[in-house]
């Protein structure tokens, strides 16, 4: 999968006082079979604007997405539904991303329709894929407000890939899950990205859990790229202030209370941010990193200073209270 | 039935929808509707009953309801031979009032159920299409509805001409409009849910996401909404019959009957106001039962 | 140093309940737990663990069919479960203020953001004049880090961002300064870099105020930057409860050992996430011992046939056998 030069406004609703929000301002990325590409952004970012762009569930207003070496944009709309099953999505809330009257069996055999085929292939097609996700054939009969949240994500899966796509945009799949349950899914995701050969867009306003999966990662900030590399480079070599600042909201799993280590200065960050220029052009600063910086701007960046690896300090004066219970 | 251990309900639902969750089939739910709500149970069976008595009228053995009789001229209930009365040509009251239910039933049901469907397939396809399909089909409609609904149905009917097939098309009408608003909300509301998405993203025509998807979500409200009009119907429906534009004499229809009755009404009270107990009773329980329909199959889909 | 060991809030065997056609919910199940004076004790664990209900039942808010069955809450020397619902409105707010997870469901769509503040303030009975009203509005917003309160105070929801509107909702909970705050999940909906900075405002404000604060969440980290004291929450049960630095960094019971292994911590990209084996409980069907023992890598008979009960062990409470020798 291929985007060049995305574009997509959105117009504010007849009467309201904001006009147009471009949501997504000139995005180019591409993804390879068997690679994850980690989509980072917080809301209104643009994030889940370029994902559904790319599967052409949106119009872009302008750009080119080429999938499979076509041109998506260019195909007529019968076209385009025959291709559909190749390309497919995951959507963050299981419950409902899942038809509530209708089970199990039947949510995931919706999406083989387009191959018309028949029952019995249909039968050994869902299993199939019931046996991918690593659920019971028993699940089939139920509905989706019988399973647990875990399960109900893996029939969303199950149901994306019953259709066999090599390209997959998964759009928060783990953010409404419990902490256990996430980390069921993400390993579910690796394993079915080594098995499938899968090209993957994996959207997330968490980094920790994008660190997990993708090999690449693009960060987003008001509908614009503004960092992209393989995933150690944007973990420990970022350079863009919005990157490291979002690195910088995130706690590590070590830290003790009490400790005043050196977090980043977000408010240094923040007023870095606020000086670049948003229209700066991705430049490559390593090969394959990318980050939208003015030529002077950018440096190497020396380590543990803005990485994630730095504690976080809890809030200085916060009495240790002792524990006599 | 769900064997072996019971997954969890939705997230933080061990409070509010626990409660909510439906997992047993619709039989089982709605024994347990009318064992919790007795008004609906009591509905229920007196719409059965008269159902089934009204369906069974010509082997019940009763009088000719349209056999005149000027001795028994206005008999209060109770008399020989008229266990409810006479009307004003002596005809048997309780026949009249079983053979008129026929009819009055038929216009209470029929509009609704033909009014709802069509009204209802509008509203879904021009919800879920939106653009200038759903605007084109929901200002026709909102034509209709810059008129009082009844006065819909007399103007309609009037143009028909009397008779109880064209009282049953000018109730249909006005229903549709009604119907198809319903319809179209639900469709929209269910249209930007993310299964809907999902659907349109794995290729599927319009036309299956719009039966196989959206429909069964978007009917409850539709149905629960219907049965609740069915209640107002039959009384419109006996209202326009009062006026002449129903039923015609001297076929029995409640409506027609108090019309007819109405000069009696001070020499004869009780006979007189008989058959508005019958319409009364009816709609009461339709509307009953709607409302028990509605708290079925709403929380069911609670999100 | 050390703050007053003094108890703001004690909970007492507190037992929830939601009636429905498959039996029995029990949401909260005999959950004790202390609140100290000027401290924040973080109520841990996921979904369907009890912890909303849990705080809810302290406010008495239970959404119906729900409902309070047994225990008893202690607060200021009253057993709030014993007041009438006048005492108990008139609590609300001016002792024990709640924050929730959505702002925007909670305001008013259709009235500016001042003529809300304003209503709060008239309930409990602050300000007598719209000008008075006006100031402490604006006061309050400036406490809680606006730096517009005059545009903020204009303004409708809608255009306002999400951790605008969580801003407003605690200046909201502050006005009538309560002893006691219970924040329900206040960041979960917010982006990351907010999050950061309105748990620096509560850390910031909870200093300031001198105010308890019961934080309840599903995010170990959130609960590590808060907290003082951490409560661990399964199945309607605390399993684990004593000193934040202590639970989350030496967990004791099972069930806090498995939860923090599954943390996609920054530092481990290779291999696999540690996952917690079987299904998440089903309420209505609680298994009769220990309710993690499904689930748990050390269980055994002793687990069986009833829930173990809380053992003070390490200067911390545990809910598990395994600790029996040493409590």
């Amino acid at each position: 999968m291929a985007v060049h030069g995305l574009v997509k406004r959105f117009h504010a609703p007849w009467g309201s006082r904001s006009g147009a929000i471009t949501a997504v301002d000139g995005v180019s990325l591409h993804v390879a079979r068997g690679e994850t590409l980690g989509l980072v952004g917080e809301s209104g970012s643009g994030k889940s604007t370029v994902g559904r762009l790319m599967l052409r569930v949106l119009e872009p207003d302008c750009g080119e997405v080429r999938f499979e070496g076509r041109d998506l944009t260019a195909l007529s709309g019968r076209d385009l539904r025959r291709l559909r099953p190749r390309m497919q999505i995951v959507f963050q809330n299981p419950y409902s991303a899942l038809n509530p009257r209708m089970r199990v069996r039947d949510i995931i055999g919706f999406n083989l329709r387009a191959a018309h085929p028949s029952a019995s292939e249909r039968r050994s097609r869902v299993a199939e894929v019931l046996q991918l996700v690593g659920l019971d054939a028993d699940i089939l009969g139920r509905h989706p407000h019988q399973l647990s949240g875990g399960q109900a994500q893996r029939v969303g899966i199950a149901r994306a890939l019953v259709s066999g796509p090599t390209f997959l945009v998964a759009d928060e799949p783990v953010s409404a899950l419990d902490l256990s349950v996430q980390a069921e899914i993400l390993n579910l995701f690796g394993d079915l990205q080594r098995r499938l050969e899968l090209a993957c867009v994996f959207i997330s306003h968490n980094l920790q859990v994008v660190r997990h999966v993708a090999h690449r990662v693009a960060v987003m900030h008001a509908g614009r790229i503004v960092e992209l590399g393989p995933r150690e480079a944007i973990y420990e070599r970022a350079q863009h202030p919005y990157t490291r600042l979002l690195l910088s909201a995130v706690p590590t799993g070590s830290a003790r209370a009490g400790e005043t280590a050196g977090r980043p200065d977000r408010q240094l960050l923040k007023e870095e941010l606020r000086a670049l220029d948003p229209a700066a052009p991705l430049r490559e600063v390593a090969p394959g990193h990318l980050v939208a910086i003015a030529a002077a701007a950018s440096s190497p960046v020396a380590p543990g200073a803005a990485s994630a690896a730095a504690p976080v300090a809890r809030p200085a004066g916060r009495a240790q209270e002792s524990t006599d219970a | 039935m769900i064997a072996g251990p019971q997954a969890a309900p939705a997230p933080e639902a061990a409070g509010a929808g626990a409660a909510g969750w439906r997992t047993a089939g619709w039989p089982t739910e709605l024994r347990r509707l009318f064992a919790r709500d007795r008004m609906a149970a009591a509905s229920v069976a007196f719409l059965g009953l008269l159902v089934l008595v009204t369906l069974a009228a010509p082997v019940l053995g009763l009088q000719d309801p349209l056999a005149i009789a000027p001795l028994d001229r206005l008999a209060p209930p109770g008399s020989p031979h008229h266990l409810l009365g006479a009307d004003e040509q002596g005809r048997d009251m309780l026949s009249r009032l079983v053979w008129g239910g026929r009819t009055s039933l038929l216009t209470g049901i029929l509009p609704v159920a033909v009014g709802g469907v069509i009204g209802g397939l509008l509203g879904l396809v021009a919800g879920y299409s939106g653009g200038v399909i759903r605007g084109a089909t929901m200002r026709t409609l909102d034509v209709f509805f810059t008129f009082p609904a009844v006065l819909l149905a007399i103007a309609i009917a009037a143009v028909l001409g009397p008779g109880v097939r064209n009282l049953i098309v000018a109730l249909t009408v006005v229903l549709v409009p009604a119907v198809a608003r319903v319809a179209e909300n639900a469709a929209v509301a269910v249209r930007s849910r993310d299964y809907v998405e999902a659907a349109r993203a794995s290729g599927a025509g319009n036309l299956s996401i719009i039966f196989q998807q959206v429909l069964p979500n978007a009917a409850p409200p539709v149905i629960a909404y219907c049965f609740t009009l069915i209640g107002p119907v039959i009384v419109v429906a006996a209202g326009l019959s009062f006026l002449g534009l129903g039923e015609e004499p001297p076929y029995p229809e409640w409506g027609l009957m108090l019309n007819r009755l109405l000069p009696s009404l001070f020499a004869a009270p009780v006979t007189s106001a008989l058959p508005g107990v019958p319409i009364l009773l009816t709609a009461f329980a339709f509307d009953l039962l709607g409302n028990a329909l509605r708290d079925l199959l709403d929380p069911r889909l609670a999100e | 140093m050390i703050g007053a060991a003094t108890t703001v809030l004690r909970v007492d065997g507190l037992e929830t309940t939601f009636p429905s056609a498959r039996g029995t919910v029990r949401a909260v199940d005999g959950v004790s737990l202390e609140l100290r004076a000027r401290s924040v004790l973080a109520l841990l664990g996921e979904s369907g663990s009890g912890k909303t209900m849990t705080g809810l039942s302290i406010m008495r808010l239970v959404p119906e069919p729900g409902r309070i069955v047994g225990g008893e809450v202690w607060f200021r020397d009253t057993d709030l479960l014993g007041l009438s619902p006048d005492s108990m409105r008139r609590l609300r707010g001016s002792g024990i203020a709640m924050v929730f997870q959505n702002p925007r469901d909670r305001l008013d769509p259709a009235l500016t953001i001042g003529a809300q503040l304003a209503e709060v303030l008239r309930l409990h009975g602050a300000s007598t004049s719209r000008q008075a009203a006006r100031e402490r509005s604006l006061e309050l917003l400036r406490e809680v880090q606006i730096f517009d309160p005059e545009r903020v105070v204009r303004s409708h929801p809608h255009e306002l961002s999400g951790g605008l509107l969580q801003r407003v909702m605690i200046a909201m909970a502050l006005s009538a300064s309560p002893e006691v705050l219970i924040a329900d999940e206040p960041t979960s909906s917010l982006d990351v870099t907010i999050q950061s900075e309105i748990l620096d405002l509560l850390a910031a404000l909870q200093r300031a105020h001198g105010m308890s604060v019961l934080f309840i969440t599903h995010d170990i980290q959130v609960a590590r930057q808060v907290a003082d004291q951490v409560a661990i929450m399964y199945g309607g049960h605390i399993v684990e409860h004593g000193a934040a630095s202590e639970v989350l960094d030496h967990p004791l019971h099972p069930y806090t050992q498995a939860l923090l292994a599954c943390v996609p911590s920054a530092t481990d990209e290779s291999g696999r996430l540690n996952t917690i084996s079987g299904q998440p409980l089903n309420l209505r069907d609680l298994p009769p011992g220990c309710r993690f023992a499904p689930r748990c890598p050390y269980v055994h008979d002793r687990c069986l046939p009833a829930p173990p009960r809380l053992l003070l062990v390490q200067g911390r409470l545990v809910r598990c056998v395994l600790h029996e020798d040493q409590s």
